[in-house]
C-alpha cells in the first residue's frame, strides 16, 4: 500500500474534523454530563447518588428511592452502587479532588472530619437550623462523630458496636454458666470464664477462650482505652494522650492473656478466610452488630450461640466506641437543597426500617427504628436471642469525635497495638513510641 | 532521483526528495496516536507530579502553594517513616534479588538437561509465575501462619520450634523474601533461553582442554550467560524497589495495619500509597515518588557501571 497516497494532509484533516463532530454530537446525547445539565434545567432536578453496599441492598435502596420520588416528583435520584473495595481509599478522594463527587454519597463517620476539613462536604447546619430539624432521635455518639468544628457534615445511616459472641454448645459441654445477658460482669470475670476453655493437644493449642482482634482496629481501641480510664486525644484535638498508666494496664492485661494464659487467640496472624469462631475453636469472640446475619449463615446448625454485652472496664463503663455509615452532600453539588431533601428522607424512620431494621443490618442510626430491628431479629427464633444488647449498650457509647488525621493515626495504632498483642513488644516502650508517632502525625495536619 | 541525505560537491546537504519527505510525514502520522498518548498520559502527568512535589497540595479545597524543596527537606530531616520504609525496601531488594537470580538460574540449569518429560517439568516450574499477586499473598498467608501453617507444621514435625513468620519483627522480612521467590521462576525462562543460546562448540572446546563440569560452568556458562544475568538483575532490582501487592496483602491482617508489625515490613511503595490515598498528602507523596525514581536510577547506573567488569557480550573485543 502506498501510504503517502492513502493518508494525505487533506484526508487527515477531514477525518479529524469528522471525529470531532461525532464527539461533540455525542456530548449532547442522553447519558453525557452536558446533556444531563441541559435537560435538568427547568422541571426536574437529578441527583447523583452513590452507595457502597452489597448487591442485596440495591432493591432496598430502590424501594426508598421510589417512596421519595412519589412525594418529591421534581427530584430524580440516579443511584450507583459502587461495590469497589477502594471506595473510601481511592474512589471518593479521586472524585473529590477532581470536583466530581456525586451529589449525595455514602460516607463513614470516622472519615467525616477529614473530608469536612478538606472542604469536600456541605455544612448541614444552615438546613438543620432553618427547619429546626431534630437530631434527638439519632445516637448522640454518632452525631458527635459527624460533627466537625460544630458543624454537621452528614446524617447518620447506621451505627455499629460490639458484643461478646459466645458458643453455647461449648459452654454446655463444660457446664459453665453463660455470660450474663444483663451485662453485669467485668473483664476479670470473662478471662476467668475463658480460661476454662483453653485446650492443648500434642503441644498445639486446639481451643481458645476469646478472640479479641477488634481491639486493634482503632475505632474500637478508643473505647477500650477510655473504659480502662485512659485518654485518647485532647479536647482541642491537637495532643495525642494515649501513653497513660491505665492504657499500659489494658494492653498488659491483654498481652498476658494472649501469651501467659493462652486465653486469647493471636488472631491477627490468621490467614484470610479462616474463622476459628465459626470452626468452633473459640468459646467467645468480640464481634460487631453487623455480623449477626453473616454468623447465622456461616454457622448454621453446627453449634448454638448467642451474644452478651461487653464486660465493664475498671471505670465501670463498657468499652463501647461505635462507628457507622452516614450520608453527605458533596461540596461540588449544584443542587444542595434538593440533596438535603433526599438525605432527610433517606435517614427518616421508615427508610431506616426498610434499609436496616427489616434486613437486620447493623444498628439503625435512628433510635425509633430500633424496635423494628429487634423484633425482626428475634422473629423466626434464630440466634442471637439477645440481639437487642447491641442497641441497649449503644446508649453507653463514648462520644468520641473523629479527627482529620484519623487514617494516619489508624495506621500508627494498628502497627503498635499489633506490636504489643501479636509480637509481644514491651507495653511501656511501645506506648511511648505510639504516642510520639501519633503526635508527629497530628502536627502534619492543618485544621 | 536524488538520494536523500547526500552532500553536494559544494558541501551543502541535498534536500530530501518529495517521496522521502512524504514517507517521513506518513510515519509521524502513524506514530501520532502513541506520541499523543505518551505526552498526555505519561510525560505530562510525570512532569505534573514533579511540579506538584514542590507545592503543599493536600487534596483539600485550597489551591496549592509553591513551597520549593521543603517536602524533600522534611523527608530527609523530619520523617522517620521515610528512612524506615527506604531501609526496609533496600534490605528486601538486596536480599531477594540475588536469591531470586540464584534460584531461577539453578532451576534453569536443571531444566537444560536432557531428562524425560522435559516439557512437563518446564511447565511445572513455570506455573508459579503465572499466579497473580493477590493469590500468591493469600497462599503464603496460609503457609506462613504460626498456628495452622504448612511450614510450621513441618518444623514442629521435625521437633523444631514454630516460627512467628508474620507476627515477629525479625521474621516478617524473611517471610516476604520467601514469598517473593515464588515468582522468580519467570526469570528462569529467560535464563533457559540464554543457556540454550550458548554455542556448544565452546563446551566441546572446554572438554577437549580437559575442563570438568564445574570449570565448564565457571569459564563457559557463566560468562556467556552474564548478559542474561545482567538483564534479570536490572529488572529484578527495579521491580523489587516497587514491591507493593505482596506486602500489602500479606501483612494486611497484622494488627489491622499493613507494613507491620511495628513497621518492620513497611516498604516504600506502601508509604507512597498511604500518603497519597489514605492521608491525602498528594504533594508529599509525589515527592516520595521522585525520590524513589532517583534511588532506582542511582542503583541502576551503578549496576551499569559495574557491568563493564563482569558482563561479556559475544563479539566484544
Amino acid at each position: 500500500m502506498d501510504v503517502t497516497k492513502a493518508v494525505s494532509r487533506r484526508s487527515l484533516l477531514a477525518g479529524a474534523a469528522a471525529t470531532g463532530a461525532v464527539l461533540a454530537a455525542d456530548s449532547l446525547l442522553p447519558g453525557s454530563a452536558l446533556a444531563g445539565s441541559v435537560r435538568s434545567a427547568a422541571d426536574t432536578v437529578t441527583l447523583e447518588f452513590w452507595t457502597n453496599h452489597d448487591a442485596t441492598d440495591v432493591p432496598l435502596f430502590q424501594k426508598v428511592i421510589a417512596n421519595f420520588q412519589a412525594s418529591h416528583p421534581n427530584i430524580a435520584i440516579k443511584m450507583t452502587n459502587e461495590t469497589s473495595a477502594n471506595y473510601d481509599t481511592t474512589l471518593i478522594p479521586t472524585r473529590a479532588v477532581s470536583g466530581t463527587l456525586p451529589d449525595v454519597f455514602y460516607n463513614r463517620t470516622f472519615a467525616t472530619a477529614d473530608r469536612a476539613n478538606r472542604g469536600w462536604t456541605v455544612n448541614l447546619n444552615p438546613y438543620i437550623q432553618k427547619e429546626r430539624f431534630s437530631l434527638t432521635d439519632f445516637w448522640p455518639a454518632e452525631v458527635a462523630q459527624e460533627t466537625w468544628k460544630g458543624q454537621m457534615h452528614s446524617l447518620p445511616y447506621d451505627f455499629s458496636d460490639f458484643g461478646i459472641y459466645y458458643n453455647k454448645t461449648a459452654f454446655d459441654k463444660k457446664g459453665i454458666k453463660y455470660p450474663p445477658a444483663n451485662g453485669n460482669w467485668t473483664w476479670d470475670d470473662l478471662f476467668r470464664m475463658a480460661k476454662e476453655f483453653v485446650q492443648m493437644s500434642g503441644g498445639k493449642q486446639t481451643m481458645w477462650g476469646l478472640d479479641a482482634s477488634p481491639i486493634a482496629w482503632t475505632w474500637p481501641t478508643i473505647g477500650f482505652i477510655l473504659a480502662w480510664g485512659g485518654k485518647w486525644i485532647s479536647k482541642d484535638l491537637r495532643t495525642f494522650q494515649v501513653n497513660t498508666p491505665e492504657a499500659a494496664e489494658l494492653f498488659q492485661t491483654f498481652q498476658d492473656q494472649t501469651y501467659k494464659t493462652n486465653v486469647i487467640l493471636r488472631s491477627a496472624s490468621l490467614p484470610a478466610g479462616f474463622d476459628p469462631w465459626q470452626s468452633g475453636k473459640l468459646a467467645m469472640a468480640i464481634n460487631g452488630s453487623w455480623a449477626t446475619l453473616q454468623q447465622r449463615a456461616y454457622i448454621g446448625n453446627r453449634f448454638a450461640w448467642d451474644v452478651a454485652p461487653l464486660p465493664k472496664g475498671p471505670t465501670g463503663r463498657r468499652p463501647i466506641s461505635p462507628a457507622g455509615g452516614a450520608w453527605s452532600i458533596a461540596a461540588n453539588s449544584k443542587n444542595p437543597a434538593a440533596a438535603w431533601e433526599w438525605i432527610k428522607f433517606l435517614t427518616n424512620t421508615r427508610s431506616a426500617e426498610i434499609l436496616i431494621s427489616e434486613p437486620t443490618r447493623s444498628v439503625p442510626g435512628r433510635k425509633s427504628a430500633v424496635p423494628t430491628w429487634v423484633s425482626v431479629a428475634r422473629s423466626g427464633k434464630l440466634p442471637p436471642a439477645h440481639v437487642s444488647v447491641f442497641a441497649d449498650t449503644m446508649a453507653e457509647a463514648f462520644p468520641v469525635p473523629t479527627v482529620p488525621y484519623y487514617n494516619e493515626l489508624a495506621t500508627i495504632t494498628g502497627n503498635y497495638v499489633g506490636a504489643m498483642l501479636t509480637s509481644r513488644k514491651p507495653v511501656k516502650d511501645t506506648l511511648a513510641k505510639w504516642q510520639a508517632d501519633g503526635q508527629a502525625a497530628i502536627k502534619k495536619y492543618q485544621f | 532521483m536524488a538520494v536523500a541525505g547526500t552532500t553536494l560537491a559544494t558541501g551543502r546537504p541535498r534536500r530530501r526528495s518529495t517521496l522521502a519527505r512524504r514517507e517521513a510525514i506518513a510515519g509521524y502520522i502513524f506514530l501520532l496516536p502513541w506520541i499523543i498518548g505518551f505526552l498526555w498520559f505519561t510525560l505530562g502527568p510525570v512532569l505534573g507530579s514533579l511540579g506538584l512535589s514542590l507545592t503543599d497540595y493536600n487534596a483539600g479545597g485550597k489551591a496549592p502553594n509553591f513551597v520549593g524543596l521543603s517536602n524533600y527537606q522534611q523527608m530527609i530531616t523530619g520523617d522517620p517513616l521515610f528512612w524506615q520504609s527506604l531501609k526496609v525496601t533496600t534490605i528486601f531488594s538486596f536480599v531477594s534479588v540475588p536469591l531470586g537470580l540464584l534460584l531461577s538460574l539453578v532451576i534453569a540449569l536443571t531444566l537444560n538437561q536432557r531428562v524425560r518429560f522435559l516439557p512437563v517439568w518446564r511447565t511445572i516450574y513455570y506455573l508459579p509465575s503465572l499466579v497473580t499477586g493477590a493469590a500468591v499473598a493469600l497462599l503464603w498467608q496460609f503457609m506462613l501462619n504460626e498456628q495452622f501453617g504448612l511450614i510450621n507444621s513441618v518444623l514442629t514435625a521435625i521437633h523444631l520450634p514454630a516460627i512467628p513468620w508474620l507476627t515477629d519483627e525479625f521474621w516478617i522480612m524473611p517471610s516476604l523474601i520467601l514469598a517473593s521467590l515464588w515468582g522468580s521462576t519467570s526469570g528462569m525462562l529467560v535464563f533457559l533461553g540464554g543457556l540454550q543460546g550458548i554455542p556448544t562448540e565452546l563446551y566441546e572446546a572446554a572438554m577437549i582442554d580437559g575442563a570438568n563440569t564445574v570449570r565448564k560452568f565457571w569459564h563457559v556458562t557463566l560468562p556467556m550467560l552474564s548478559p542474561t544475568i545482567f538483564y534479570n538483575l536490572i529488572f529484578g532490582v527495579i521491580n523489587s524497589f516497587q514491591v507493593f501487592v505482596l506486602v500489602f496483602l500479606l501483612t494486611g491482617g497484622i494488627g489491622a495495619s499493613v507494613g507491620g508489625p511495628n513497621y518492620a515490613s513497611y516498604v516504600y511503595a506502601i508509604y507512597i500509597y498511604q500518603t497519597a490515598f489514605q492521608y491525602g498528602r498528594l504533594a508529599y507523596s509525589a515527592g516520595l515518588g521522585w525520590v524513589l525514581f532517583a534511588v532506582v536510577l542511582v542503583v541502576t547506573l551503578a549496576l551499569f557501571r559495574s557491568a563493564r567488569l563482569w558482563v561479556f557480550y559475544a563479539g566484544e573485543r
